[in-house]
C-alpha cells in the first residue's frame, strides 16, 4: 500500500517540471560544492604542510647567532588544514592559521584568511557543508510544501481518503517519497566524499576518519529527515501551497540567516568583549608594574640578582659562572606568561559565552544547530582552534626553555644547536573528543527532532475532508 | 481620466494591504527588524569612536610619560635609574615602547547602516618601525564564530529580507484575481488589465519606498545625528536601496505577467531570489579564486624569512660579529646589557627590516594585485546579481569597502616608511648611541586621519543607470507579456 | 444496506443534520432532494467517514461508520460533483493507484475492461487527466468506483455540468449497477433524473428528511411542487 503511494508521489514530482529543475540544480550545485571544497582542501592542505617544513628549515639553518636573536628569528606553527575541511571548513579562514613560536611574546593566531577577501566571501563559501546547511533545507521546504496541500487544492483528498489507504500509511507514502528524493541525494554526497577522502588520504589516516565521517552523515541524514517531516507536516496542517511555502519559507529565513545573526549581535551586547587597546594598556601595565603587591619591573629584576648572587654565592654579577640575561628572560617569561594567560584566558571565555548564547538560540532554529554539529564533527570549530593555540603555546615555551638553558652557557648558536629545537606537529583530537563538544548541539537537534515527530502526529489527525 | 483611475486603484490597494492580516504583521515585524539593525549599527558606530576616543587618551598619555621622562633623565645628568631597554633616550628603546603612534581611520557615520569590511579589517594600527602591519596587527579582539555567523546590519536587512517581502507583497497580484474569479469582473471593465496590474505595482513600490525612507531616516538621524544627510554618499545610498526595490517589483511584475498560479509565482521569485542573491556570487567565487587565485600571507611570510636567512649568511653575520663582539659591546659577558648593545640591537632590526620590507615588497603587490583584479570583476560581474551590486555598491558608500579599507592600509604603510626615516637616523648614531631628545619626542610623526568615505574610484552612474535599464526592460516585458495575455 | 438511525450533526451551533432515519436497501438508487445547506452533502460525508455524526448512527451492511473505519470504507465508493484526479497522471495511472489503495491487484487488461465499462474512449486512456473533460473524469471516478466493487455507491451532484449525452449514460452504468445489488445514495438538484433514475426519492430541508417517496408514486409535477413547497418554507 505505502509503495503504492510513495510510486504515484514520485510519479508527481517528476512529471512537474519545477521539480526536475530544482533537482537538476541542486544536482549540479552538489557537485559545484564537492569540487569547489575539494580544491581548498587540496591547495590549503599541501600550502600548511609544506609550509611547515619550511619555516622549521629555515629555523634549523638559520647559522651562527647570538642564541636569544635566532630564538626571535623562530618559527611558526601552522595549524594544517582540519582532515574534513573538504565538507566543512567551518570558521578556519575566520581563525587565521598562523602561530609564531618567539621567545617573551605570546604567541596569537594570524592571517585570517578572510582579510585578504573581497566582499564575495560574505556570501559564504560553497562547499558541501554550506549546502546541507543553507540551501538544501530550503530545497526539501520547496519539495515538501505542496505535497499535501495540493491533495486539497485538486480535490483529490475525498478520493484518497475514501480508499482503504489509512491517514498513517498516506501521510507515510508522501514522507517516505520526498525522503528517497533527498536521501539519494545524500548518498550521492556521501560516496563522492567518501571517494574523495580516500584518495587524499593513506589507508591508516583514512580508517582513522571513518567514524567521523560517519557521523557526520548520519547527522547530516537524520537532519535531512527531521526537515523533511516539518516540511511535509506544515504542507498538511495549512492545506495551501501558499500558506506554507510562505511559512516555511520564512522559517527558513529566520532559522538560517536572521536569528543567529541577530543572537550574534545580541551576545556582543550581553557579554562585550574587550577591545584590543584596552587588552594591550590592560597586560602591558600588568607586566610592568605588577600584578598585586609584586611591584615594578626594575624592582623584581633586582630582587632576582640578589637571588642569583646569593644562590651562587658571589658578590658582583660579573662573577656569575652563568650568563644573567638568559636568567631574566626566563623569569620574565614565566611571570608575563602568567598574565598573558589570564589575558587571553579572559578572552576565550567571554567568547565562548557569547559562543554558548548564540549556540542556545538553536532551540529556535535547527539550521544553526546542525551549523555547530558539522563544525564539531569536521573539527573546524572554536573549541579545535583553542586546541591548536594551547599546543603550539606549550610548544612555544618549551622552545623558550631549550634556547634559554642553552643561552645560560652559550653566547653563539648554530645549527647544530637549532637542529635540538622540536619541529611543531598538530593532529586534531579525534572522535570521542569532538562528539564531547556536539553535545549540546546534538540535544538541540534531539530536541527539535523530537518535535517534528509531534509535529507529524499532530497534523496527521488533522488529514480530514 | 488616468488620475481618478490611480485614485481608485491607490484606495484600493491601500484597503487590500491594511485588511491582510499576514501583510500587516509581517511588515511590522520586518520594521522592527530594520529598526534593531539601525540600532546595532549605530551602537557598532559609538563603540568604534569610544575606541577611537580611548586612543587618543593613550597616546597623550604615552607622549607625557616620554616627555616626563626624557626630562628627568636630562635634569639628572643623562643617568636612568631603571632598565636600560627602558630608556628613552635610545631611539630604538622609544620606537619600541612609547613612540609608536596609532593610525586611526574615522569612522563615517554611514558606517552604521553596513559593516562591511571593517569586521575583517582593522580601523586602527600601532605603527611600529619593525612590524610590517599586515603581517603583525592584531585587528579589534573579535570573536571568530561571530564573524564566520556574519553581522545583522542595515544592509543585510534591505539586501536579503527586503526582497522576500516584496515578493510577499507582490507576488499574485495578477494571479489572485484569477484565483479568487475577480479576473472576470476585471476583464469586463473598461481599462486595461495590464496598465491596471501595472499601475497597482507602482503604487506598492511608492508606498512600500516612502514609508520605508519615513521610518529609517528620523531613526537614524535620532541615533547618529543628522550630519549625514548633506554628504552626497546619502543621496546615493536611497537612489541604490530604491533602486533595488524597484528591482524586485519589476521581477515580481514580470513573473506574474506569465499568469501562472500564485504557488509557482512564489517559488519562481524564491528561486529567483536564492539564485542572484546566494548561488551566483558563490559561484562567481569559485571562478575568481580560481583565476586569480590570492596567495596566502604565508608566502610573503616565507620570503620575508628567506632573505633574512640569506643576509645572516654574510653581510648580517659580519654586522652581528661586529657588533656583539667588539670590545665596547663585552656582550662576551652576557649578563650585563650595555648601551653598545642597545645601540647594536637596533641597527641589526633596522637592516634587517630593511630586508624584509624589501624581500616582501614583491609578494605584497601580487596580493594585492590579485585581490584587486578579484574586485574589478565583481565590478564587471555586478549586472548578474543585484544582491552582490548592491553590497558593493553600499560598502563603497558608506566607507567600508575593501578598497577603502585598502586606501587607508596604504597610507599606513607610507606612514610607518614615515616613521623609520623618523627613527633611522637616531638609530644608526654610533657616536653617542643615546640620542632621543625632548624635541625629537615632539617631533614623532603624526599620522592624519580621515574617514575614507570616497567613493569616487567606483563608477556609481553607470551601475546605477545600468540597472535603471534592466528595471525598465523588465518592466516593458512584463507589460508586453500580459498585454498578451489578458487580450 | 445504508441505514441512519436519529443521525444528527452539529457544526458549533448550527444543525446541519437532524435526527435523520433512514433505510436504503440493497439495489435502491435513493435519490436526496433539496436546496443548498438541506443536508445532503453533510450525509453523505458521514457515511463516508469524512466527519463523525454528533449523535446517532450510520450503519452501512450492519457495520457503524466512524471515522477512518475501514471495515466501511471497503463497502463504499464516492464520486462528487468534480471529480478531482491527479493531473499529471494518465487516466489509467489514476486508476491504478486507486484500486491499489483499495487492496485490488488488477491486470493492465482488467482495467482497460473497468474504464471501458465506465464508457471512457480506449485512446483517452494513456492521456494525462489535465487534458480531460468533465465527462471524462467523471467515468475515471465511475471506474474507480467499479474497480472496489463497492456494495454502496455515494454520489453528489455527480451529473451537474455534464452535457445531455453524458449524462444518459450516467444514468444507464447506476442502473446497471443498481441491477448487480449497489446501493446507492445520491445527492441531486436534478429532480427529473431523481425521477428517472431513483426507485426512491427523499426530500431535505433543514437537516431533516421532509419526505420519503418511491418514484413509481409520484409524478413530475407532483414531485416538483412538494420540492418547492418545502423549499418555500421558512423562507
Amino acid at each position: 500500500m505505502i509503495r503504492l503511494l510513495i510510486e504515484k508521489e514520485l510519479k508527481e514530482l517528476f512529471r512537474t517540471s519545477k521539480v526536475i529543475w530544482m533537482l537538476g540544480a541542486i544536482l549540479s550545485l552538489m557537485f559545484l560544492a564537492l569540487y569547489n571544497g575539494y580544491a581548498y582542501y587540496v591547495s590549503h592542505s599541501s600550502l600548511l604542510r609544506e609550509s611547515q617544513e619550511v619555516t622549521y628549515k629555515q629555523f634549523i639553518s638559520q647559522g651562527d647567532k647570538n642564541p636569544h636573536l635566532g630564538a626571535h628569528f623562530g618559527f611558526y606553527a601552522y595549524k594544517p588544514t582540519a582532515d574534513m575541511a573538504m565538507v566543512d571548513n567551518g570558521i578556519e579562514d575566520y581563525t587565521g592559521n598562523s602561530f609564531y613560536l618567539e621567545p617573551h611574546k605570546r604567541g596569537v593566531v594570524k592571517f585570517k584568511e578572510i582579510s585578504d577577501a573581497t566582499g564575495l566571501r560574505s556570501f559564504g563559501f560553497l562547499n558541501i557543508g554550506y549546502l546541507a546547511q543553507f540551501i538544501l533545507p530550503l530545497f526539501i521546504f520547496l519539495i515538501t510544501h505542496n505535497i499535501f496541500s495540493k491533495e486539497w487544492e485538486n480535490g483529490t483528498i475525498k478520493l484518497l481518503l475514501s480508499s482503504k489507504a489509512t491517514t498513517h500509511q498516506i501521510f507515510a507514502g508522501k514522507l517516505f517519497a520526498c525522503l528517497l528524493l533527498v536521501l539519494s541525494m545524500i548518498v550521492v554526497i556521501a560516496l563522492a566524499f567518501m571517494v574523495l577522502l580516500w584518495k587524499e588520504n593513506d589507508q591508516g589516516s583514512f580508517a582513522r576518519l571513518l567514524p567521523a565521517c560517519g557521523f557526520y552523515i548520519l547527522g547530516l541524514t537524520l537532519f535531512s529527515i527531521m526537515i523533511t517531516a516539518i516540511g511535509t507536516s506544515v504542507s498538511l496542517l495549512t492545506k495551501s501551497s501558499t500558506l506554507s511555502l510562505i511559512l516555511l519559507s520564512g522559517f527558513w529565513l529566520v532559522g538560517v540567516f536572521l536569528l543567529p545573526r541577530l543572537a550574534g549581535e545580541v551576545s556582543k551586547n550581553v557579554y562585550p568583549s574587550i577591545t584590543s587597546l584596552e587588552f594591550e594598556n590592560k597586560t602591558f601595565d600588568e607586566k610592568q608594574y605588577g600584578v598585586g603587591n609584586e611591584g615594578h619591573k626594575d624592582i623584581r629584576r633586582e630582587k632576582l640578582l640578589k637571588e642569583t648572587m646569593a644562590k651562587y654565592n658571589v658578590k658582583k654579577i660579573e662573577d656569575l659562572p652563568v650568563y644573567f640575561i638568559p636568567i631574566t628572560i626566563e623569569f620574565f617569561e614565566e611571570s608575563d606568561g602568567v598574565v598573558m594567560d589570564r589575558a587571553y584566558q579572559a578572552v576565550d571565555e567571554n567568547e565562548s559565552l557569547q559562543d554558548h548564547f548564540v549556540l542556545a538560540s538553536a532551540w529556535l532554529s535547527p539550521f544553526l544547530a546542525f551549523r555547530d554539529f558539522s563544525m564539531r564533527i569536521t573539527a573546524t570549530d572554536m573549541s579545535t582552534h583553542n586546541d591548536f593555540t594551547r599546543k603550539a603555546e606549550n610548544h612555544r615555551r618549551k622552545i623558550g626553555e631549550i634556547v634559554d638553558d642553552f643561552y645560560q652557557k652559550n653566547t653563539v648558536a648554530g645549527n647544530d644547536f637549532w637542529k635540538t629545537v622540536p619541529q611543531f606537529s598538530y593532529q586534531a583530537p579525534g572522535i570521542g573528543w569532538r562528539l564531547g563538544n556536539a553535545t549540546h548541539s546534538i540535544l538541540i537537534l534531539t530536541g527539535w527532532m523530537l518535535f517534528s515527530i509531534g509535529l507529524m502526529v499532530f497534523s496527521s489527525r488533522k488529514m480530514t475532508v | 481620466m488616468k488620475l481618478s483611475v490611480f485614485n481608485i486603484l491607490f484606495n484600493h490597494e491601500i484597503k487590500i494591504l491594511s485588511r491582510n492580516k499576514v501583510l500587516v504583521s509581517l511588515f511590522s515585524l520586518i520594521i522592527l527588524i530594520l529598526i534593531s539593525s539601525l540600532w546595532i549599527g549605530s551602537s557598532m558606530l559609538q563603540k568604534q569612536q569610544e575606541t577611537i576616543g580611548k586612543i587618543t587618551q593613550t597616546e597623550t598619555a604615552m607622549t607625557d610619560s616620554l616627555k616626563t621622562r626624557i626630562k628627568r633623565i636630562e635634569a639628572n645628568q643623562m643617568v636612568y635609574p631603571g632598565f636600560i631597554w627602558d630608556d628613552p633616550t635610545f631611539a630604538y628603546n622609544t620606537a619600541r615602547n612609547e613612540g609608536p603612534k596609532y593610525a586611526v581611520k574615522k569612522p563615517f557615520a554611514l558606517q552604521a547602516l553596513n559593516v562591511g569590511q571593517s569586521d575583517v579589517q582593522p580601523f586602527y594600527y600601532k605603527v611600529y618601525i619593525n612590524k610590517k602591519q599586515y603581517l603583525t596587527y592584531e585587528s579589534e579582539i573579535e570573536n571568530s564564530f561571530l564573524q564566520f555567523i556574519g553581522n545583522f546590519d542595515f544592509a543585510f536587512v534591505v539586501i536579503y529580507l527586503f526582497p522576500l517581502l516584496i515578493i510577499v507583497f507582490s507576488y499574485n497580484v495578477l494571479s489572485s484575481e484569477k484565483e479568487q474569479g475577480t479576473w472576470v469582473l476585471l476583464k469586463t471593465s473598461n481599462h486595461s488589465i495590464a496598465r491596471m496590474i501595472l499601475w497597482r505595482i507602482v503604487i506598492r513600490y511608492i508606498l512600500f519606498t516612502v514609508f520605508f525612507w519615513l521610518i529609517v531616516t528620523p531613526f537614524l538621524i535620532s541615533q547618529i545625528g543628522g550630519s549625514f544627510l548633506i554628504t552626497t554618499n546619502w543621496a546615493w545610498l536611497m537612489a541604490f536601496v530604491s533602486l533595488y526595490f524597484a528591482f524586485w517589483f519589476a521581477i515580481s511584475f514580470l513573473v506574474n505577467s506569465f499568469s501562472m498560479s500564485s504557488n509557482v509565482n512564489a517559488m519562481v521569485l524564491i528561486f529567483i531570489w536564492l539564485f542572484t542573491g546566494i548561488i551566483v556570487p558563490n559561484l562567481l567565487q569559485v571562478g575568481l579564486s580560481k583565476t586569480y587565485p590570492i596567495p596566502s600571507r604565508i608566502d610573503m611570510l616565507t620570503e620575508e624569512r628567506n632573505a633574512i636567512n640569506k643576509y645572516f649568511e654574510k653581510d648580517g653575520q659580519e654586522l652581528t660579529k661586529d657588533v656583539f663582539s667588539s670590545p665596547r659591546a663585552m656582550i662576551r659577558q652576557a649578563s650585563i646589557v650595555t648601551p653598545e648593545m642597545v645601540y647594536g640591537y637596533g641597527v641589526i632590526v633596522y637592516k634587517s627590516q630593511e630586508i624584509k620590507d624589501a624581500a616582501t615588497a614583491v609578494a605584497e603587490g601580487k596580493l594585492y594585485t590579485q585581490i584587486q583584479k578579484q574586485q574589478d570583476a565583481i565590478s564587471r560581474f555586478q549586472l548578474l546579481s543585484p544582491a552582490l551590486m548592491m553590497q558593493e555598491e553600499l560598502s563603497a558608500l558608506t566607507g567600508t569597502h575593501w578598497h577603502q579599507f585598502n586606501q587607508f592600509s596604504l597610507d599606513v604603510d607610507k606612514f610607518r616608511k614615515e616613521t623609520q626615516q623618523f627613527y633611522y637616523p637616531k638609530m644608526a648614531h654610533e657616536n653617542t648611541c643615546r640620542t632621543f631628545s625632548l624635541d625629537d619626542a615632539d617631533a614623532i610623526p603624526q599620522f592624519k586621519s580621515k574617514d575614507y568615505r570616497d567613493f569616487s574610484w567606483t563608477n556609481l552612474r553607470q551601475t546605477f543607470f545600468t540597472y535603471l535599464g534592466i528595471i525598465a526592460i523588465v518592466v516593458f516585458a512584463g507589460y508586453r507579456r500580459m498585454l498578451d495575455s489578458t487580450k | 444496506m445504508l441505514k441512519a438511525e436519529n443521525l444528527t450533526k452539529q457544526f458549533g451551533t448550527h444543525t446541519a443534520l437532524d435526527n435523520l432515519n433512514l433505510e436504503i436497501k440493497k439495489g435502491d438508487i435513493y435519490c436526496l432532494l433539496g436546496s443548498n445547506g438541506a443536508g445532503k452533502s453533510t450525509t453523505i460525508n458521514i457515511f463516508l467517514g469524512f466527519i463523525p455524526a454528533s449523535s446517532g448512527r450510520a450503519l452501512i451492511d450492519g457495520n457503524e461508520v466512524t471515522v477512518n473505519n475501514h471495515a466501511t470504507r471497503d463497502l463504499v465508493a464516492y464520486i462528487p460533483e468534480v471529480v478531482n484526479l491527479y493531473g499529471t497522471l494518465t487516466g489509467m495511472e489514476n486508476l491504478e493507484f486507486f484500486s491499489g489503495l483499495s487492496g485490488y491487484n488488477y491486470s493492465k487488461t482488467e482495467l482497460i475492461q473497468f474504464m471501458e465499462t465506465a464508457g471512457l474512449q480506449r485512446s483517452a486512456i494513456d492521456k494525462r487527466v489535465s487534458s480531460y473533460s468533465k465527462g471524462m473524469r467523471q467515468k475515471v471516478g465511475i471506474a474507480v468506483a467499479l474497480v472496489k466493487k463497492a456494495k454502496a455507491l455515494f454520489l453528489d451532484e455527480p451529473t451537474s455540468g455534464l452535457d445531455p449525452h453524458a449524462s444518459n449514460e450516467f444514468s444507464q452504468i447506476i442502473t446497471h449497477l443498481s441491477e448487480q445489488g449497489v446501493s446507492t445514495l445520491m445527492a441531486t438538484h436534478d429532480l427529473l433524473m431523481a425521477k428517472n433514475l431513483g426507485n426512491r426519492i427523499g426530500i431535505m430541508h433543514q437537516g431533516s428528511l421532509k419526505h420519503d417517496l418511491l418514484s413509481q408514486e409520484v409524478s413530475h409535477t407532483d414531485l416538483t411542487r412538494l420540492y418547492i413547497d418545502i423549499v418555500k418554507q421558512n423562507v
